[in-house]
C-alpha cells in the first residue's frame, strides 16, 4: 500500500506550479510540434494555447485550440518515412488546465488525444487529474473511485472509447503538462522525430563523458 | 473571445520587420510576458532581449525585444529613427514592453505621431484580453448548447452523458461560468 500512498503524496506535490510557466512549457513542445519539417500541428500550434479568466476571480484556465475546440494532428501531411508509421487515420489533440494563481497551484488537468484508427475504429488517449477541491457536490475531491491504486489521481485512460468497460485507469508518474503532451504525441507518432527522450540522449545524460 | 496568443502572434506577424507594443499591467508581469513573447514566436525569430533602441536596429533579421529601463525616452528614440528601419529592410519586428497607463503610452499619444503609425495598430494587452465577459460567454454557451451551464452539468455530473473530447471541453467550461 506505501507505494500507493507515495505516488498520492507524489501527485499532490505536482499541483505545486505556477500557471504561466507551465504556459510556456507547453508552448515550448506545441511550437517544436508545429514547426517544420516534422510539423504534426497546424503552424503556430503555440499561439492557440489560450488563458482566459473570470473577473475578480484567482481560478485561471488555459485551453488549445480557437474555441477551445483542439488541435488536429496533421498525420497525413508528415513527410512518408514518418507518415508510414503512424496507425491513425485522424487524431484530435485537446488540453484543459484549471490553475489557482493565487497559491500558484493546479487544480485539474485534462488533456486528451482521440481519433481513428486506419481501419475507422475509435481510438482515445486521455490523462486525468481531476479537480483536488472537496466541495458538496464532490466530497471526494481528487480521491475518486475505490483508492489510489485502481483510480490513482493522474491516471490515462486507454481505450477505443472512455466509455467502454473495462475502464483502463493506467496510473502515471507526476509529469507535467508539457510532458503529458509529448508522451501523447510519441505513442500517436512512434518515430525518432517525436521522441523527445531517445536512449543515446538518456545514455548521455547519465554517463557524461 | 479575442485571444490573448493569438492577439500577440498577430500583432507580431502582422508587418514583417513591424513594430508591435506589448501592453503589461506591471513590471512583474512584464517579465512574464517577455517570456509568453518568447514562446509563442517562430524559432527562426531568433528573439533578444534589449533595453536599447540603437541594439534593436543593429539586428534587422532577429526580433527585438524592447524592455525599456526609461519608457518615454525609448519612445522618443523610435519615433525619431523609423527610416533606419527600412534600410537596410528589417525581417523580424521590434516588439516593445509598455506599462499600462505608463510613460510609454503617454508619450506615444502625445508625442510620437511616426512610431504610432510605423505600428499601425499593433497593440495587445494580453492581460486585458485574457478577461472572461462572463455574461456574454454564458449566453453564448446557452445559444450552443440549447441549455445553461449549470443545466448541462447536471446530467454529466451523474454520468448520465458520453465521455468524448467534445463533452469533456464542454464540461471544463461550463465549470468556469456555472
Amino acid at each position: 500500500m506505501k507505494s500507493w500512498v507515495d505516488l498520492y503524496g507524489e501527485h499532490q506535490w505536482l499541483r505545486g506550479m505556477h500557471d504561466r510557466e507551465v504556459a510556456n512549457e507547453l508552448r515550448a513542445v506545441l511550437r517544436r510540434l508545429s514547426e517544420k519539417p516534422y510539423a504534426a500541428l497546424r503552424r503556430d500550434a503555440q499561439s492557440r494555447l489560450v488563458e482566459a479568466r473570470a473577473p475578480r476571480s484567482t481560478t485561471v484556465q488555459y485551453t488549445l485550440g480557437r474555441e477551445r475546440s483542439g488541435e488536429a494532428l496533421l498525420l497525413s501531411e508528415l513527410p512518408e518515412p514518418v507518415r508510414d508509421r503512424v496507425a491513425l487515420r485522424e487524431a484530435l489533440l485537446s488540453v484543459l488546465l484549471r490553475f489557482d494563481r493565487s497559491v500558484q497551484r493546479l487544480q485539474e488537468l485534462n488533456i486528451m488525444l482521440s481519433g481513428l484508427r486506419l481501419d475507422g475504429t475509435p481510438w482515445a488517449l486521455a490523462v486525468h487529474l481531476p479537480h483536488e477541491d472537496r466541495t458538496l457536490g464532490r466530497p471526494q475531491g481528487d480521491r475518486e473511485g475505490l483508492g489510489a491504486c485502481g483510480h490513482a489521481a493522474l491516471h490515462c485512460h486507454v481505450g477505443p472509447t472512455l466509455d467502454v468497460k473495462p475502464k483502463i485507469r493506467v496510473p502515471l508518474p507526476p509529469l507535467r503538462p508539457a510532458q503529458i503532451v509529448e508522451w501523447m504525441i510519441s505513442q500517436a507518432i512512434p518515430t525518432p522525430e517525436f521522441e523527445p527522450a531517445p536512449w543515446p540522449g538518456v545514455e548521455a545524460m547519465l554517463h557524461p563523458s | 473571445m479575442r485571444e490573448p496568443g493569438v492577439a500577440i502572434a498577430g500583432a507580431i506577424a502582422r508587418d514583417e520587420g513591424g513594430l508591435a507594443f506589448i501592453t503589461c499591467p506591471d513590471l512583474d508581469l512584464r517579465d512574464w510576458l517577455v517570456r509568453e513573447v518568447e514562446s509563442l514566436v517562430p524559432s527562426d525569430a531568433r528573439p533578444f532581449r534589449t533595453s536599447s533602441v540603437a541594439e534593436a536596429l543593429g539586428e534587422p533579421n532577429r526580433m527585438a525585444l524592447i524592455i525599456p529601463n526609461d519608457e518615454a525616452e525609448v519612445v522618443r528614440d523610435l519615433d525619431a529613427c523609423r527610416d533606419q528601419a527600412l534600410e537596410p529592410p528589417r525581417t523580424q519586428p521590434i516588439v516593445l514592453f509598455l506599462l499600462r497607463d505608463g510613460d510609454g503610452h503617454h508619450t506615444l499619444a502625445l508625442e510620437a505621431p511616426s512610431a504610432w503609425s510605423w505600428a499601425g495598430g499593433s497593440d495587445v494587452d494580453p492581460e486585458a484580453l485574457a478577461e472572461l465577459d462572463m455574461d456574454a460567454e454564458r449566453e453564448a454557451f446557452t445559444a450552443e448548447v440549447g441549455t445553461t451551464p449549470e443545466e448541462w452539468l447536471v446530467p454529466w455530473r451523474s454520468q448520465d452523458v458520453p465521455r468524448t473530447q467534445e463533452n469533456f471541453t464542454r464540461a471544463f467550461w461550463a465549470m468556469t461560468l456555472e
